[in-house]
Order: structure tokens, then sequence, then C-alpha cells
């Protein structure tokens, strides 16, 4: 089954109508039109720096043309007053907290890698860490699963596992940049327009109300989390840089054929060899790392102490989420203490929040220097 | 100032004299894989007719999955027409924090069973050694001086 | 045209078209943020989760900054950032001293320079007494921040033998200044093809009585180096403390070798002229003065003295 002209549809409701957020994949699906076409077995997709078609025009003209720098700020401060007496909707009674299982799956936050830092263990021994900030986090939607199957770009294999979506949103913007239908979708959660969006799928246990703020105490010192970003980008490179193939021979009569992969063919009829690892745009793809632990967390400026093998390059945004490993999932509840469901709230902690977290196994700066006793060389 | 100057003396009185060569005993990075040449710092006849006859011994084979080898690895080496066994004591490539880094690239020489074939180190050898096990403590146990 | 103005001028367009990462090539990556865009994020008022620390940072810095001794600035050279435009971030640079400074309350840091001699006492989990102390000249001091590295260098039993401590590392015991002197170069690897009798000093060496804001002299020795294979070729390298070579093998050979190391493109005289180079791998005054002057605060609660032995 192919379906044609799907992308043409959902363009004509975009540019048409204005409609909320919630009802458009419905909206889609009725105006949608299956055809059957021989020979073509897969939905085709757009193409890679085409918009998908559930999307929303993000960016508006600048108003920088028509607007005297008096009335910007005027109007930026009109803004910011607006954003801060608008109710939140956590005023309302607050939703049902659940207990934490092996088998929940909470929600993550967006980070900003900011640089590399040394640590050091107690035993002497030196790791690097990387450093995270999570900047201005929260929730902007929760989908439950009915509503989340539904969805467009929903995948079938997920059917019957109860997995809903949850929206979360970082670094808030003035709404003078974008378009009225991209700040339309924040009414919800009653918070500014964000920089940038994603989507985590959690279990229904660990849904969290739309405007809660999400920060770095939503993890735990000693927790192991996955990360996943873009890596860094290199542009168009060669095939041996890519994909590590062996070029050709530098000199007994070889000329043009240095750095160059060998055969892509055989015969005319043939045609070229399907998947054949070819020259092209190398890096800027979804990767993601598992396992990676968290050594230390700063509350104050909410920064994470990751270990090394964050993807990305510097400044660059990752989505951090609890470990999938089942290990990690168990290990959470072995480790005893309460995990912060569905997410840390200030009023979870009697008194001052400390500044610093460590983990059992790193050295404090604070402390005095590490020492041997002939004891545990034993 | 002047104090140094006699300490300098001294010492230099002490020191051996430097030979002049004209050929580079390793490569810039100064790793130690085959056929490059190492010094031997135990006080066996082997090693100092080596150091007579002004040939230097060769690394024949190193016991290594990388082929490169670092502080505390077995080497095989070729010695005046002769094969022999011997642990690497010391390096002359980049080492990591406090670690030492030497001169020269110090080798040990060992019989087939085990045992050193020397009864004495001439030189320091680094004190993360003691932390490996087996032919090690024998070696360790001839050695004069730890950094 | 006077070369120090063409400076001036070159720093200040730069400074007003704002920051210098637009150039670099990490650009065009779209899911990255710039270092300029974040920080206004931090302290923006839309943002609820700001804190105290990022509205100070991005104060505009003005003149009225403590001034900053140039004594301190020289014996303390670890606390200037990586000038590297493409991986600054205020926080971070914040955060690594904010860890310098509690180490320092710890343990005593003295003044020292490359050329003065140094003896560290190091936990070694393999030592007999459970600790090591190697005595020796220092002849390299690097890196920023927790980074921080320092080479001794001593001959022990006629075989030349090279540590390499990180200062900020836990393991260390303690630091103790036994000479405190300079020498004419920066770095002393050259010492590596000199005769051992240049790096020699007995690790029994006794302490020179050094008192606060003693006078530091600069040692004027100049060595002699061994004849070639050299581990770099010195020939190109404008030495100080070292005496002019003459165990050329051949008049020939000295000709030669004098000849590639004057070639154009191995002088690179160029680069002396190259703003903005120079301004790429120097941090401007402006920031490093706030910097330190944040450090000269701190400075009061660090460890001055060592405790003494009971």
């Amino acid at each position: 089954m192919a379906v044609r002209g799907l992308f043409r549809s959902s363009l004509q409701i975009l540019t048409q109508r204005s409609l909320p957020f919630n009802d458009l994949h419905i909206k889609l699906a009725e105006q949608v039109s299956y055809t059957q076409v021989r020979g073509t077995r897969s939905y085709k997709r757009p193409l890679r720096h085409q918009p998908r078609p559930w999307h929303i025009k993000k960016k508006a003209s600048s108003m920088e043309l028509y607007v005297t720098p008096e009335n910007k700020a005027f109007l930026r401060e009109a803004a910011v007053a607006h954003y801060n007496n608008t109710p939140s909707p956590l005023r309302n009674e607050p939703w049902p907290r659940n207990e934490y299982t092996s088998e929940t799956i909470r929600t993550g936050v967006i980070g900003v890698k900011i640089g590399v830092i040394p640590q050091w263990k107690k035993d002497g021994t030196k790791i690097l860490c990387q450093l995270i900030q999570v900047v201005d986090n929260h929730v902007i939607r929760y989908n439950p699963p009915e509503k989340f199957e539904t969805a467009l770009g929903f995948n079938p294999h997920w059917k019957h596992k109860g997995i809903g979506s949850v929206v979360v949103g970082a670094l808030s913007c003035t709404p003078f940049n974008y378009t009225r239908k991209y700040t339309g979708l924040f009414s919800e959660a009653g918070v500014p327009p964000k920089r940038i969006l994603t989507k985590f799928w959690i279990t229904p246990d660990a849904a969290v109300q739309p405007g809660t703020p999400l920060s770095v105490m939503h993890f735990r010192a000693g927790d192991y989390v996955d990360v996943s970003a873009k890596t860094v980008a290199r542009g168009f490179q060669g095939v041996m840089k890519k994909w590590g193939y062996k070029g050709g021979p530098a000199s007994h009569g070889s000329t043009k054929f240095h750095r160059k992969a060998g055969s892509v063919q055989v015969g005319k009829k043939e045609g070229f060899w399907k998947g054949k690892k070819m020259p092209g745009m190398m890096g800027e793809n979804w990767r993601k790392t598992k396992a990676i632990k968290i050594w230390r967390v700063n509350t104050k400026l909410n920064l994470l102490y990751l270990g090394t093998g964050v993807p990305g390059p510097h400044h660059g945004y990752v989505r951090i989420y609890d470990s999938r490993c089942h290990k990690h999932r168990v290990g959470k509840l072995e480790r005893g203490g309460n995990v912060p469901m569905p997410t840390f709230y200030a009023d979870d902690i009697v008194g001052e929040i400390p500044e610093e977290i460590y983990d059992d196994q790193l050295y404090n700066f604070a402390d005095p220097s590490v020492e041997f006793s002939a004891e545990q060389s034993k | 100032m002047a104090q140094i100057l006699k300490l300098l003396q001294v010492a230099s009185s002490a020191l051996p004299r430097v030979v002049q060569c004209n050929f580079r005993t390793s490569a810039c990075l100064s790793e130690l894989q085959k056929l490059s040449t190492v010094q031997v710092v135990d006080n066996s006849i082997l090693g100092r007719s080596a150091v007579k006859r002004g040939k230097k011994a060769k690394i024949i084979h190193v016991y290594n999955s990388a082929g490169i080898g670092k502080i505390g690895d077995k080497v095989l080496l070729a010695i005046c027409g002769e094969k022999k066994h011997g642990y690497i004591v010391g390096c002359k490539q980049k080492q990591k924090p406090n670690t030492p880094r030497f001169d020269n690239n110090n080798v040990v020489l060992v019989e087939e069973n085990g045992t050193p074939t020397g009864t004495r180190i001439r030189v320091p050898i680094p004190s993360c050694l003691r932390g490996k096990d087996g032919e090690f403590t024998k070696i360790l146990s001839i050695a004069t001086k730890f950094v | 045209m006077n070369t120090s103005l063409i400076k001036h001028l070159c720093t200040l367009l730069l400074r007003t078209n704002g920051e210098l990462s637009t150039i670099s090539k990490r650009c065009y990556q779209s899911h990255r943020i710039r270092n300029q865009t974040l920080d206004k994020h931090r302290t923006s008022p839309l943002n609820k989760q700001k804190t105290e620390d990022a509205k100070n940072d991005s104060k505009p810095v003005t003149n009225k900054d403590p001034e900053v001794p140039t004594r301190f600035l020289q014996k303390n050279p670890e606390f200037l950032p990586n000038p590297d435009w493409g991986y600054r971030d205020q926080i971070a640079e914040m955060v690594e001293r904010n860890d310098m400074y509690r180490r320092r309350r710890n343990i005593f840091m003295p003044e020292f320079y490359v050329g003065s001699i140094l003896a560290v006492t190091l936990a070694d989990k393999f030592a007999l007494g459970k600790t090591s102390r190697f005595l020796g000249l220092c002849i390299y001091r690097g890196d920023q921040g927790l980074h921080h590295k320092i080479i001794l260098r001593n001959v022990i039993d006629n075989e030349g033998v090279e540590m390499m401590y990180e200062l900020y590392s836990p393991l260390i015991q303690k630091i103790e200044v036994i000479k405190l002197e300079r020498r004419l170069d920066d770095e002393l690897f050259y010492l590596r093809d000199c005769p051992l009798e240049y790096s020699y000093f007995p690790q029994d060496m006794e302490s020179q009585n050094i008192f606060k804001d003693m006078p530091v002299t600069t040692n004027t020795i100049k060595v002699k180096l061994n004849p070639r294979p050299w581990s770099q070729r010195w020939e190109r390298v404008d030495l100080q403390g070292v005496e002019p070579f003459t165990g050329w093998k051949s008049e020939k050979q000295r000709l030669k070798l004098k000849r590639l190391a004057n070639q154009p493109q191995v002088k690179k005289e160029w680069e002396k002229m190259d703003l903005m180079k120079h301004y790429r791998e120097s941090i401007p005054p402006e920031e490093s003065m706030r910097i330190y002057g944040e450090v000269v605060k701190d400075a009061k609660d660090w460890k001055n003295r060592e405790e003494r032995e009971t």
C-alpha cells in the first residue's frame, strides 16, 4: 500500500485552515486518499530537508524592518509581563502520583553540552566528565496511549504496549519571531514559546501535568542514563573517511584512483548494487549512547556531570532520559531511596536542597587529600 | 653558585662518558616494537659484553596483542648472536601522570625458567611494577631503587 | 602605520561585531545553540530557573574592578580558561574555578616557576611507606584549569628520570620549593639532549629559606648540547639558555642545516604580524582582569602556609 497525495493534502490543511495541534492528525486522516500503486511497497517519505506533514511552520518574518527600537523594547516588556501574569495550569488539582516500578518509563529532559571537566575518584584515578546544563525545561503536553496510537508518526509495533508521549520544551523566548500557530501550542501549558521541542515516550503511571518545570533533580547522582543527540556534522566526505574504505594504491601506475571506491555494479542490466555505501554528507545523524553514569549534580546551576561518550558538538542539544537497560532499571530500585515520580517537586524535600550532590565513589574537592593505609592494599 | 659548580664537578666525574653515535635509536614516538634497540640494565655478563662491543640489544618480538611494548611487557631479544627473554622496566615514551619516564629504554634479562640472569639492577625502576604478579617478584627482589 | 594602532582597531572592530564564534566552521550545524544566545537565555526575565551567579557573570566589565598585582598573575597562570572560542562557556569555566578554589583551601600550593627546584610528595599504593617523594627541576608548566600539569626532571643512578604531576590531583600530599628561581627559557626540554650533569640534583637537597614576596632571581646558566641526533631540531628554535653549538660533523652539515632553518616556511615571520591569530590564541585583557578579580578575592581563604609538623 503506497500513500500518494498525503503530503499535498496536509499542506492544504496547514495553509487554508488554522487548526489546533490536537485535532490536526484526525483531520489529516480523514482527508488522506489511499491509492494502491504497483511496484512500490512502502510509503514514500518526503525528502530529508522537507518538513514532515504534521509539523507546523515555526519561524515568522522578523519584525526588525518596520518596528522602531523603542517600540520593540516596549513590546518585549509587555510580553514578559504577559507571560509572568498568565495563570499556570498547576494551580488546579494536582494529578495523582504513583510509585516507581522497574517497568515505568519516566520523562527525560533537554540539556545543552557545555564542556569537559576532569574529576577524580576516591581511589585516585582520573575521569573526564561531560558538563550538561538543563536550562528552563517545561512539560508542554501529555498524550495518553489512546490518543498517541492514532497519531501519524506512531510506530505500529508499539501498539498494544500502553505507551503515551510527553512533549518537553526548553529555552523560552519572546513570541515575536514565531508564527501564531506555533505560539498557540504553548497555551495549554501557560508558558512562553520554547526554542526547542522534543517528545519522550512514557508509561501512563508516570504522566506529568503540562506546565510543570523539569530540573536537574529529576535524576539522582549514581544513576545511569541514555543520551541521544545529533552527531557532529562533517559536510560532504569521501568514501574513505565516511565508510572506512581502503582506497587505491599510491603508485604502481595508478592514476586518479587513490581515494576512490571500487566497483559499484556488474553488467548493465543489473544496475547499481542496492544499499552500496557511497560518498555524501557525513554526520548530523541521531545517535544514542546507553548507560552513562551521573557522577555529580549541581542543583544551583542545574548541571549534570555525566561520563564520557555523549554524542554531538559543543553547545549542542541532547536528550537525556533514564537508561532502558534492564540492569539499571532494576538497579535503581535496589539502590534504595525515593526515585522522584513522575518528576521532582519543590515540596518533596524538607529544608534546603543541597547545592552539590556527589556519587559515593567520587572525590569531593573540599575533602582532604587521598591517603593509602597499609590495610587498604591488602 | 660556587657550590652548584662544585656539585656538578663531583657529579660529572661519577657519570659515564657520552658515546657519539650517528644513527637514531628509535622513532619520534619512541615506541618499542620489533627491531628497536634497548639498553640492558642488569649486571649480567651478556649485557655488559654487549655494551663493550658497542652493539645494543634488539627486540625481535613483543609478547603482547598490540605489538608495542609498554612498561612491564615481556620481549624476546637478540644480543651478541643469542636469543634471550627480557622484561621492559622503563620507557622513553611519554607516560601517564605519576609514572616515571626515563631517558633510555631499559630491559632486564631473564632465563627461560623466569629467574633473572643478573644479580642487581643498576637503575631505578617504577614502583607501579609492584602491582604485577607472577615472575615479576623475582625481578623486584634484585632492584635497588624505586621511583 | 603603527602596529599597536592596527591591533587596537582590530580588537575594537571584533568586539563590536559580537562573538567570534560566528566565524568558526562548526556554525552550520542546526542542532546547536550559539554561546551568546545561550547566555541571553540564562539571564532572560522569562527564565524562571535562573540563579544569581548567572546574573553576576553577565555584568558589563567596568574599570572599577580590583587591580591585580602582576606577580599574582605570573605565579597562578592556570586560572585563565582555554582561549579556543569554539569551546568556551562562562558557566563551565566558573564551575571549574570553584573546584580549584576548594582544592587550594586544602593544600598549600607555593609560588614557583619553570627553572625552580621542587619536591612533590605523592600518595602511592605501591611504595613502602605508602608515599613517594621526588625532587627535581621543573622543566615544564602548562595546561589550563584542573588539567594543570608540571614535569620534574632529575638524574638517579646515572639515569635521567622525569615525572609528570597533575597539580589538582587529590593524590598529591605536599609540594615544597627547594630553590626559587627562573631560567632564561619558558620550557627546558632541551635538557634531555644535554649532558646529565646539568639536570642532577641530590634527592636530599636542603631547601632554601623562602619568605613571602621574596625577589625571584633568574639563573643565567648556559648549557651545552650533546652532539646530534637530538630529540627535536634545536637549531630551528631560538634558545636563550644554550651555548652556540660547535659539535657539527662537518662544515657542510652546519651550512645545510642553517640554510634549512632560515627558510621562510620554517621561520614563519608573518605570524608576528597575524593579528587574528594573536587574538584567537589569547584572552582579551578585560576578561582576564575580570577573572583574576574574582580569584584575588577568593585567595584570602587559601592555605597560605604549610602546617608545621609536630
